[in-house]
Formats: structure tokens, C-alpha cells, sequence
């Protein structure tokens, strides 16, 4: 699995959160391994994956954090929004309890993150229709009440993994040449390559 | 079913013969157990009593009190559990909220309920590392949702937290181990030992109160501190994770210490990264279940060990200046524990050129066997300096790795093969010292086993992608 340490031209650190069991360390793997499992055990504290990625020419490494879904309202919190550039809130579309705490979760990052931090919104588990308990429309209103992007995702069956991880490393990406705090990350030089998929918004 | 066949094994002609070998020399029952478990050794029939003991879920030294204490104990959990389990019910009785409305404002009858969804989700993913779907099975689901269920009932704060499940585990594990391993035996029912041996029946109520005693301790690691106003370092957990990385490795290895407090920024090694989930689950992720539960011997035999105890002749114990016994408790061991498993990544993480590279070596540590861990765990709690010669073997090893496994080279460290450092003044009290030996050698014979534990799960080159680059 080691690849070799291509160069990359810039770095960018995503945070996943939302409530316990929505997925988030599902859609992770789905997304950096390309692997899905259900017997995956719960994420105690955090986890975090690489994976570099071509994006509109650049070669863009994303750090991607992944964690407990418990740790809401936790002192160790404000670390792990410390620096991410974007965040990956999900629900769970088969649990409406997940879905209410949306706007609880939306209000952490308000108080934790950098001010400027781009936020997707991701319904998880589309593949399970039959127990779904809050509809694409209300996800796509409360995603548009908040201004940010929404998605509904399967990591079981691969269903809109990568277009929701693209979509958050290109506003992210679009954002930071212009952000001052930025000037750790990574520039190193590099031959660009030409770019991913057009990211599909269920919209 | 795996979990079942890979217990170890525990007698040799009659089976559970431990448990009436213990009644019989019943004076010397805790320096008995405490010798097992410092040695690594604990027999299966012999250890869920032995943690009742250690745990002191009944008073060690006062065997006529046992039965006494287990009756009490067991009626006391049928109460506690129809309590909650009619709490929980009043709680689903209630009209659930409306698709727009927020969450309902939190009372006691909301947070059990909230437990209770939290706790499900958790047992569902309850899969330590050679158990298999031994924690999945409905009966064990339905007993360790009670126990967790009926503890945050009893500790509405901070109620159940994630991870309390796989403290749980182990000790529901041990319990039915412990049980298969002695169901043949027959005890006089009034014997001491008939009360602190696994019964059927009240496995459940039993383990309830083991948890009780475990959580009690661990509560520590998992309490919850409303965030802002008094900093980060005020929560227990997060200062035990700064002890360890800036305290006890400034101390035990300053090269490694420099590296990991050299990063800045965005890139800075936080130790509560990687080492949250190692404290609060007592390194249950780092071992294998049949290894997990001997480090917990090793753990539960000093824990809860007093001044008013008598003295005991315990092979994991430090010795102070003076030659008083320093018994660690649990905090103790897991710092000192905890240190080890950084240090025993050190040359990973010296050849590192960035702090998120070390974080990701340190999230996939992998550790050695737990005679290992605990013997070394021990030398650190009593003085730090001990460690010069896994260090220096350590060292060695980078040069070594491809041929030898880390304990091989570690052990011949220590024998002064290979060292450089000059060997450290033995600590005293140390009988445990040949036995570690043999039991290396012995170790040999599972090669298989330690080659595949001790080689890192993947080369980690300083910064490299483990993702399918696209």
C-alpha cells in the first residue's frame, strides 16, 4: 500500500464529524481504500487516513480526520478542528436523531473551527431505502439554510464517496492561496496532471 | 467458533484443578494469583476469581466474608436492573419528538434513552481483535447491554461513554473462560472459593460489579469536562497523554522527546491523538484478546493493592530507595505502558520528517507480548533510566530488523549480546528475572506468532501516502 512519496502541491486537512454510527469511518475507508466492511469497530478518540489526489491539475494531498461520534462537546474537541480547512458533517438518513443534531454540530464548528472552513453535509446510508426516516428534500433544505453542499451517500454500495470528498477538497482548495493562515502547507513543485470527475451534487 | 479454541492452555490432567488447588492453600490465595499474573501466567480457570480479588469486588483477605458480600452483590443488581429497565421503558413510553423539533431537553429519562441508543450502536461494533463474532452473539448483546444499561443508570454522570463496551468485553470474555474452565469442578457450597467462582446464573450479576470496580478507576479518562474556561490540560486524560509524551519520555528517551515536541503548527503531535484510545480502553486495542487479558492481570493485580494488605510477595513490584514495595496502580501502568509502546517505535518515528507521519506510526503501534510489556512497564515505573537497554536494542534493531524479530534482539540486549549502553543496576526484587528468560526462550517455540506482531503492519516511510493515489 505504500506508494512512493510523489510530490504533492498542496495539503489539505478534513475533519469528519457527526453523531455516533452514522458511517463516517465507513465513507473514510470507502473513500481512501476503496474497501467497506460491517464489522468496522467504533472509532475511540480519532483516526485519520491520507490520500493524494489529482484535483483540476494540482496534485492535492488530503489529510482526512475521522472521529467519535461521542467526542461532541468534549475538551479535546478544539484540537481536532485546530486547522482543518474543510468538514464533512454527516447524518444518518435511517436514524432522524442524527439528523437533529445537525444544527448541534453545525454550532460546534462555529465555535471550534477556523472561521472561513468550507462544510459539506452528507446523508449516509442512501443503499437502505426501506428504513430511510428523513427525505433527500429535507437534507437538501437544511444543507441550503446553511449554505453548503449536500449529498446523500452510500459507502455500503459506493454511491456519491468520492464526489462528496472532491467537492469539499476543491472548495477548500479554491479558498487557501488566499488564506494567510495557510502558509504551512505544503508548495512544493510539482508537474500538474490533468483533473478528476466533475463532482455530481445530488441536488 | 475461534474465540472458544484459543483460550490457551489451562490444566494439564484434571481440568479446573487451580480453582481446588486455590481453596485448599486459601491463606495464600492473593500472593498466589498475584505470582500467576505477574508472571503472565494466570490460568484460565483461575482468573475471573482472581480479578474479583484484585478489583476487590469482595474483600481479598477475609474469605469468610465472600458469600456474604456475592449474595448481597447479586440481589443488589436484580433491584438496580429492574430500576432501569423500567426507567427505559418510561422513557420509549414518551411521544417522540416531532420530525422538526429539536431534541428533547435533556433529563434523566432522555439521557438513559440516549445511553441505551449509544450503547446498542457501540455492542454492535464490539469486535476485539480474536474474538470473532463471539461478542455478537444474541445472549452476550442482551448481558452486556443490561450491565451497561444498569452502570448508567447508576452514573448519570457521565453515564456510558464510548469504550466503556470493550472495558466490558474483556471481563465478560474471562468470565465465560474462566466458567468453561472449571464447570467440572465441584466445591462445597460453603467454601469460600464456591463464591467467587463463575456461576452460571449470576455471570451477569457478577460481572456487573466487576465492571463497577474497573470503571470506577477508569472514570478518570473518560469524564466529561465542559469545553472553554479552564484550558485542555485541566481534563485527566488529556494531562495523563502530556505526562507521557513530554514527562516520562524526557526522562526514559530525550532523543525521541526532542523529535516528537519539534513539530509545530498544524503539524504538531498531539499526544491525545493517538493515545486517547489506548488509556481509556487499557490498551485493549493493541493486544489480541487472549494477550489483552494477561496484561489486565498484570494491571488488576496492583491496582487496588493497599498499605493494610498484607505483605505479598508480588514479581511485579518496584522497590523504592528504602525497599518499600511500590505497587503501580492503575494510572502508573498505563503511563508506564504507554511510554514503552512510543519508545518502542522510536526509530520510526526518529526517521520521521513530519509530526502527522509520526502520529500516523503511533495510531498503528503495534505491540509486543505482554510478558514484554509488562516487564519493562515495571523497570520504567520504578526508574525510568532501566530502559537505557531497550533502547540501546532497539537502536541495534534498525539494523537488525530484517533478520531478527524485536524481542530476539531485545532479549539478547538484555543479556549484554548486543547492548552498547552499559547495563543499568538490576532493581531489586526481581526473581521474576530468570523466568522472564525461559519464558522468552519458550516463546521461540511461537515464532510464527511474534514475527507477524512484531513486524510494523506496513513500512512506514517518513510522510508516504498509504492511499491508492488516483
Amino acid at each position: 500500500m505504500t506508494s512512493s512519496s510523489r510530490p504533492f502541491d498542496l495539503q489539505i486537512k478534513l475533519l469528519m464529524i457527526g453523531d455516533s454510527a452514522v458511517g463516517k469511518t465507513s465513507l473514510l475507508l470507502r473513500y481512501a481504500n476503496d474497501t467497506f466492511s460491517s464489522t468496522f469497530i467504533t472509532t475511540i478518540g480519532i483516526d485519520f487516513k491520507i490520500k493524494t489526489i489529482d484535483l483540476d491539475g494540482k496534485r492535492v494531498k488530503l489529510q482526512i480526520w475521522d472521529t467519535a461520534g461521542q467526542e461532541q462537546f468534549r475538551t479535546i474537541t478544539r484540537s481536532y478542528f485546530r486547522g482543518a480547512q474543510g468538514i464533512v458533517l454527516v447524518y444518518d438518513i435511517t436514524d432522524r436523531g442524527t439528523f437533529n443534531s445537525v444544527r448541534s454540530w453545525m454550532a460546534q464548528i462555529n465555535d471550534h473551527a477556523d472561521a472561513q472552513v468550507n462544510r459539506v453535509l452528507i446523508g449516509n446510508k442512501a443503499d437502505f431505502e426501506t428504513a430511510r426516516q428523513v427525505s433527500t428534500e429535507e437534507g437538501q433544505r437544511l444543507a441550503d439554510e446553511y449554505g453548503v453542499k449536500f449529498f446523500e451517500t452510500s459507502a455500503k454500495n459506493d454511491v456519491n464517496v468520492t464526489e462528496c470528498f472532491t467537492t469539499i477538497a476543491r472548495e477548500a482548495k479554491a479558498r487557501i492561496p488566499t488564506d494567510p493562515n495557510n502558509n504551512r502547507q505544503g508548495q512544493r513543485l510539482n508537474s500538474g496532471r490533468a483533473s478528476g470527475s466533475k463532482p455530481g451534487c445530488c441536488k | 467458533m475461534a474465540a472458544s479454541s484459543d483460550g490457551g492452555p489451562t490444566s494439564s490432567t484434571e481440568e479446573g484443578r487451580e480453582l481446588i488447588d486455590l481453596s485448599e492453600r486459601l491463606e495464600s490465595a492473593m500472593p498466589t494469583l498475584m505470582s500467576f499474573a505477574g508472571r503472565c501466567a494466570m490460568p484460565d480457570a483461575l482468573r475471573a476469581t482472581a480479578w474479583k480479588l484484585f478489583l476487590r469486588v469482595v474483600p481479598p483477605h477475609k474469605p469468610d466474608s465472600w458469600s456474604k458480600y456475592v449474595a448481597a452483590q447479586r440481589k443488589e443488581y436484580e433491584v438496580m436492573r429492574e430500576a432501569a429497565m423500567n426507567q427505559l421503558d418510561e422513557a420509549l413510553q414518551q411521544a417522540l419528538p416531532e420530525a422538526d423539533e429539536e431534541p428533547p431537553p435533556e433529563c434523566m429519562l432522555a439521557a438513559l434513552e440516549d445511553a441505551a441508543d449509544q450503547i446498542r450502536g457501540d455492542l454492535e461494533r464490539c469486535y476485539p481483535e480474536g474474538a470473532g463474532n463471539y461478542f455478537l452473539e444474541a445472549k452476550r448483546q442482551k448481558l452486556m447491554f443490561d450491565v451497561l444499561l444498569v452502570w448508567s443508570n447508576q452514573h448519570p454522570r457521565p453515564s456510558y461513554r464510548q469504550g466503556m463496551h470493550e472495558l466490558l468485553a474483556p471481563l465478560v470474555w474471562a468470565m465465560d473462560k474462566s466458567f468453561e474452565a472449571t464447570k467440572a469442578v465441584a466445591l462445597d457450597e460453603r467454601d469460600p472459593v464456591s463464591a467467587v467462582r463463575v456461576h452460571p446464573t449470576y455471570l451477569e450479576h457478577d460481572v456487573y460489579w466487576m465492571f463497577d470496580a474497573l470503571a470506577d478507576i477508569m472514570l478518570p479518562l473518560y469524564d466529561v469536562v465542559p469545553d472553554g474556561r479552564q484550558g485542555e490540560n485541566k481534563n485527566e486524560v488529556v494531562e495523563m497523554c502530556r505526562r507521557v509524551q513530554a514527562d516520562w519520555l524526557r526522562k526514559v528517551d530525550p532523543e525521541l522527546h526532542a523529535q516528537l515536541a519539534g513539530f509545530r503548527g498544524n503539524d504538531l503531535v498531539l499526544p491525545q491523538i493517538y493515545m486517547l484510545s489506548w488509556l481509556r480502553l487499557a490498551f485493549a486495542r493493541q493486544f489480541v484478546l487472549t494477550d489483552v487479558v494477561k496484561l489486565w492481570d498484570a494491571f488488576f493485580a496492583t491496582c487496588k493493592v493497599a498499605s493494610d494488605d498484607s505483605p505479598i510477595d508480588y514479581v511485579l513490584v518496584a522497590h523504592d530507595d528504602d525497599d518499600n514495595p511500590r505497587y503501580p496502580s492503575m494510572f502508573d501502568w498505563l503511563e508506564a505502558v504507554a511510554t514503552l509502546l512510543v519508545v518502542l517505535e522510536r526509530e520510526k518515528l526518529l526517521r520521521a520528517t513530519t509530526g502527522t507521519a509520526c502520529l500516523r506510526v503511533l495510531l498503528r503501534a503495534v505491540a509486543p507480548e505482554p510478558l514484554f510489556i509488562t516487564r519493562h512497564a515495571r523497570r520504567l515505573h520504578a526508574d525510568p533510566a532501566t530502559l537505557q537497554p531497550l533502547i540501546a536494542s532497539l537502536r541495534q534493531h534498525a539494523h537488525f530488523a530484517h533478520i531478527l524479530p524485536l524481542w530476539v534482539v531485545s532479549l539478547l540486549g538484555s543479556l549484554g549480546v548486543l547492548a552498547t549502553a552499559p547495563r543499568p543496576s538490576v532493581p531489586a526484587a526481581e526473581p521474576a528475572f530468570h523466568s522472564f528468560s525461559a519464558a522468552i526462550f519458550r516463546s521461540l517455540l511461537s515464532m510464527g506468532y511474534y514475527a507477524g506482531a512484531t513486524r510494523p503492519s506496513s513500512s512506514v516511510t517518513a510522510d508516504s501516502p498509504d492511499a491508492t493515489d488516483r
